[in-house]
């Protein structure tokens, strides 16, 4: 009698993180004919047992008209995704035509009804399983394959359907897998296509963009307050620019959380750029922090080692920004959910901006504000205290007068260097303002940070901050002066130090100077 | 909670200047300690509660003035020009009466408790003709208008626009034969349309606290002087200007309230260097900071 048995490796997929898992299929002479799939599976596998049935038969095989059990092993994971709808067919296609599968191969893909593979998510998620547990060979649909292949140690054959995999194996699986991967730049080093104009779109604003740089140098969080149309979203959004490429480390770890919850792009797998989340002010609290039945990732996972940008901060439903307080502070968040419990990694820089008042023009000079004190108190209690403590910088913009823009633009004109112009910099500013030097002031200041400290300023406690925060006497004399005539706090006495240690290290000083502290005084609200 | 006197009518202390108007009250509530001097030589200040830092600076400027020359300013105790009439003349160590528009228990006076005590510390008094909780209502700010135009020998108006209360301030000095003083601004600025109406009218055009003095026939103080954590100074002793970029800096604050980025552009330095500068001045007091400007 024929082994009935086929047990197939993969993975299942819990929260951002995966564990091995078996798709046995066996295929029994007695009893009545009947196919069921166990092993806690959702409702997409439920219903993958009709898309499997109807590929196989459509694909030209005859389905097997016995009692086939499917058990996804271990059997006390819940198991999700429609990836299983693979392995399973192929299961049931080795016992129709005999087939050998070596025991270092992975299948992995939803089946369309014509026996076709659809592209499926969490591709790099499971390659990245595959990858670390050692095994050689994936079979997935063709749309899936970029992803998979960011791994070069693994083998990644691209299938179209059913019948593509089967023969695969009738021809005796062989060497000519080995040169199956898709193309994919392996190591590109080279900037995206943007140029200096990108990050000087917004004129003048030196303070802000200094802010920024101070910023992507420590991880520090940022809010920038102004009225509507000081350029505040367009500066944010340039922010990204400024940080140093993500480490393969870290790379990987994006594209993990990515996988989970979207389709991972080219972009994404070609450059490390670090991820920027900007989602609207309407947002739930799962989305934000994560949930669903079946938690997924919410946007501050999908800003890890990124940017978490939230325009139109008040705006924000206050659940939703109280719940940002712990993962400021530790750097993951922890859902649980259906008894079980889901730490989706969160590491990321708040940039938020808002508006000084209700209707946006308080303490404004071209425009007069209409709203009462009251409607500004209550705006501002909309973002709590806790809240913007945990901001380091605090910046208010100012609307450039657009009759200065017109003007420098036409004065300047004549010399042909409207770039210079529109990049507010001449001179002095124009040195330090242009985005290279800024990148690589930014690099060099991170790379102090985690060679001397081993951890970016923006999270060093107290304590730390009391070691390698050092000021002279004079800067001690400064901060003690401005903690009494500014009205500061003890928490914003150590923002204070942390900043200067910042700006210490963008000025490649290894003391924190008096300037450092005079500077890093000026980034604060008094609200 | 503040000690509420009540005062009548009949009393010797209740001020001449109110009872010499038609609609006097027939008493009033006080907090602070009234003598026979309390409402000899007060000036009302009076303006817009949306105010721009034009009006800020002209009000801090003028209020000083007054204060040094040894003048009580009167105002409403409304946040813009008002509270910042009461609060440069208590910084000033002067005397400032507040003509409240709601009891003097209410909780407008609660929630600005901090200038109100202050008010008194410096000998300066709280009034309402209400009842210590009566609420403010919108019929109780005009009538407290009367008396500021009442008590005041004089009505300067620093920033008003054109449906501002201050303008009815204005109205009732007219009708008590008070003479009418108006800051003229920008004729391109909304909050200084009330003043230019008032000027067209036949205000008196003033532009200092002497101007004031002169117009009330008040004595002028010799010397301005300022307080800089409660030391008294020469005004012109009251600025350090370091160096040459802080001259820099203070000289185009001084034209005009400028952000860091602004300074910035203008001096063509990078904001480091500003941002540190700017930190010393606003540290030793030559420069203020409000809404991310800075002004002199």
């Amino acid at each position: 009698m024929r082994l009935m048995l086929y047990i197939l490796k993969s993975a299942a997929i819990n929260g951002v993180s995966t564990i091995n898992a078996f798709v046995e299929v066996d295929i029994s002479e007695r009893g009545m004919p009947y196919f069921d799939i166990i092993g806690l599976g959702n409702k997409s596998i439920e219903e993958s047992k009709l898309r499997i049935k109807t590929a196989v038969q459509n694909s030209g095989f005859v389905f097997p008209n016995k009692k086939i059990t499917v058990n996804l092993a271990p059997a006390d994971i819940p198991k999700q995704g429609s990836f299983y709808d693979f392995p399973i067919a192929m299961g049931i296609l080795t016992y129709i035509n005999n087939l050998k599968i070596p025991d270092s191969v992975y299948f992995f893909g939803e089946l369309s009804l014509n026996g076709d593979l659809k592209y499926t998510k969490s591709a790099f998620i499971f390659a990245l399983h595959a990858h670390a547990s050692g095994n050689k060979f994936i079979f997935l649909p063709e749309s899936c394959a970029r992803e998979a292949a960011f791994f070069p140690d693994i083998s990644v054959v691209p299938v179209k359907n059913l019948v593509q995999a089967v023969d695969y194996f009738k021809s005796g699986l062989s060497m000519e897998l080995k040169n199956a991967n898709p193309k994919l730049d392996p190591e590109p080093d080279f900037d995206l296509e943007f140029t200096e104009s990108s990050f000087i779109d917004v004129y003048g604003q030196v303070q802000a963009k200094r802010a920024l740089e101070i910023s992507a140098a420590g991880g520090h969080n940022l809010i920038l307050l102004g009225a509507p149309g000081v350029g505040k979203t367009m500066l944010a959004n340039k922010y990204k620019y400024l940080l140093p490429f993500l480490n393969r480390e870290d790379h990987i770890e994006v594209l993990k959380i990515h996988s989970v919850s979207n389709m991972v792009s080219d972009e994404q797998l070609i450059y490390k750029i670090p991820p920027f989340r900007s989602p609207h002010h309407s947002i739930s609290y799962a989305g934000m922090i994560g949930g669903g039945a079946n938690p997924a990732p919410g946007e501050i996972s999908l800003a890890h080692n990124g940017v978490l940008f939230l325009d139109e901060f008040p705006e924000f439903s206050r659940v939703v920004v109280e719940m940002l307080r712990e993962p400021l502070e530790s750097g993951y968040i922890r859902i649980i959910r259906n008894r079980n419990s889901y730490t989706f990694p969160a590491r990321f820089t708040l940039i938020a901006s808002c508006n000084p008042c209700p209707c946006g023009y308080y303490g404004s000079r071209n425009k007069k504000c209409t709203c009462t004190p009251r409607q500004i108190m209550n705006y501002w209690k909309k973002i709590s205290g806790p809240i913007l403590d945990r901001i380091d910088l605090q910046v208010r913009m100012e609307a450039v007068n657009p009759e200065d823009i017109k003007n420098s633009c036409i004065n300047n004109l004549s010399a042909n260097c409207t770039a210079d112009v529109l990049a507010g910099a001449t001179g002095e500013n124009r040195r330090s303002a242009s985005l290279e030097s800024i990148k690589l002031r930014v690099k060099n200041a991170r790379g102090i940070q985690q060679s001397g400290r081993g951890k970016l300023n923006c999270f060093l406690d107290n304590t730390l901050v009391e070691k390698y925060c050092k000021t002279g006497v004079e800067g001690r004399r400064v901060l003690d002066e401005a903690f009494i005539k500014l009205g500061m706090s003890v928490r914003s006495y150590f923002k204070i130090l942390k900043i200067s240690r910042t700006i210490a290290d963008l000025d490649n000083s290894s003391d924190i100077k008096t300037d450092h502290i005079l500077e890093a005084l000026q980034y604060r609200i008094n609200a | 909670m503040f000690d509420v006197n009540r005062l009548e009518v009949s009393d010797i202390l209740f001020p001449q200047s109110l009872k010499a108007i038609s609609d006097c009250p027939q008493f009033l509530y006080y907090c602070g300690d009234i003598t026979e001097e309390s409402f000899e030589k007060c000036v009302a200040v009076v303006g817009t509660r949306r105010m721009t830092m034009y009006g800020r600076r002209v009000t801090q400027k003028i209020v000083q003035e007054l204060v040094c020359s040894g003048i009580t300013v009167v105002s409403g105790f409304m946040y813009g020009i008002d509270m910042t009439a009461h609060e440069t003349a208590v910084n000033c160590e002067g005397k400032t009466i507040a003509i409240l528009p709601c009891g003097i228990n209410d909780s407008l006076v609660e929630n600005n408790a901090d200038l109100a005590e202050r008010i008194l510390r410096k000998g300066g008094l709280l009034i309402s003709e209400f009842e210590p909780d009566f609420p403010a209502k919108i019929w109780t700010f005009h009538k407290r208008n009367r008396i500021i135009a009442a008590l005041g020998s004089g009505v300067v108006i620093t920033e008003a626009t054109l449906d501002s209360g201050s303008l009815i301030t204005a109205n009732f000095a007219k009708k008590y034969n008070k003479c009418i003083l108006s800051v003229p601004g920008s004729v391109f600025s909304e909050c200084s349309m009330g003043c230019l109406q008032l000027l067209r009218d036949g205000a008196r055009a003033v532009g200092s606290g002497y101007d004031i003095c002169k117009e009330l026939g008040f004595e002028t103080a010799k010397d301005m002087y300022v307080f800089k954590d409660s030391v008294r100074l020469k005004a012109e002793d009251h600025l350090w200007i370091k160096d040459s970029i802080e001259y820099r800096i203070y000289q185009l604050i001084n034209d005009s309230d400028k952000s860091i980025s602004e300074l910035s552009e203008d001096l063509d330095l990078s904001v480091e260097v500003v941002s540190s500068k700017v930190t010393l001045m606003l540290l030793a007091g030559t420069i203020c900071e409000e809404n991310g400007k800075f002004y002199v």
